[in-house]
């Protein structure tokens, strides 16, 4: 065993957290975190998927308002509305 | 068998799957028990002040139950927590200033050497100088030894960790060392 090793021995040995204080914390972790933790890990995961989708939005509303800005419309190559 | 003791039978990468999948607090429990006291053990090495280091345990564990899903199961999931928990204690002491004293000063001037330092140098030291020479560094240089020595991470692990490159992580051990060396001779230059 190295010397780091019996330093992580020695601490262990020095600092173990009181199982009451183990138990307040992991309550104020729970409940500080309720109101939050769905949506957070929610999101998170699916947030690649989220952004994929906005782009695909985005990307194909600017491509569709390119091709009306680039086509001409039947409106105006209807020969009966006199631009022809 | 208990539910308690199915969980157990679980690694830790099956936890976080069925925690993230039923958002139930006794998957998350079992992480907590797991790891939460080797995380504090982690913040009073380096913060050094027990009441900072319960703060730093819960704030640590908010931040692991609020980012579970990033978990990417390439690393180890201790690695990740501890990972999280260098960060979080380095970035306390940098806003405490705790690391600007003369004599640190004196430590970053430390002149480079040529040679890398031998591990051997750091792994054969007798404990309690150890100790010393650890707490005596810059609190980010005693980080990261302990994340290559005492949690055997590698060198991709602990840039991921810290969000730096592999280089910039090789640099820094070469320098931590290099201060752990010139602190060694200073301490016990009479020995």
């Amino acid at each position: 065993m190295d010397s780091f090793q019996k330093l992580l021995e020695e601490e262990d040995n020095d600092f173990t957290m009181p199982e009451q204080t183990l138990k307040d914390i992991e309550k104020r972790v729970h409940f500080s975190t309720q109101p939050v933790r769905f949506i957070a890990n929610t999101v998170d995961l699916f947030l690649p998927k989220a952004i994929s989708v906005f782009v695909a939005v985005i990307g194909s509303r600017n491509f569709n308002k390119r091709v009306r800005q680039t086509t001409p419309t039947s409106h105006q190559t209807d020969p009966a509305n006199g631009d022809f | 068998m208990s539910r308690q003791a199915q969980i157990q039978q679980l690694s830790d990468s099956e936890i976080i799957r069925e925690y993230l999948r039923t958002q139930r607090q006794d998957y998350f429990s079992m992480l907590y028990r797991k790891y939460a006291d080797k995380v504090y053990r982690k913040c009073i090495t380096l913060l050094k002040d027990q009441g900072l280091a319960e703060d730093a345990t819960q704030e640590i564990f908010v931040k692991i139950m609020l980012s579970l899903a990033n978990f990417n199961e390439k690393a180890q999931f201790s690695t990740w927590i501890y990972s999280i928990t260098y960060n979080f204690c380095i970035d306390i002491i940098r806003k405490q200033k705790k690391t600007k004293n003369l004599f640190v000063d004196d430590i970053e001037r430390a002149p480079d050497v040529a040679d890398e330092i031998p591990d051997e140098f750091l792994r054969s030291m007798e404990v309690k100088r150890l100790k010393i020479v650890l707490d005596t560094i810059p609190t980010d240089d005693h980080a990261i030894l302990l994340m290559k020595y005492q949690d055997d991470m590698s060198i991709k692990d602990i840039a991921d960790g810290l969000g730096k490159t592999e280089s910039a992580i090789k640099m820094k051990l070469k320098r931590a060392k290099e201060k752990a060396q010139f602190v060694y001779k200073e301490k016990f230059k009479d020995d």
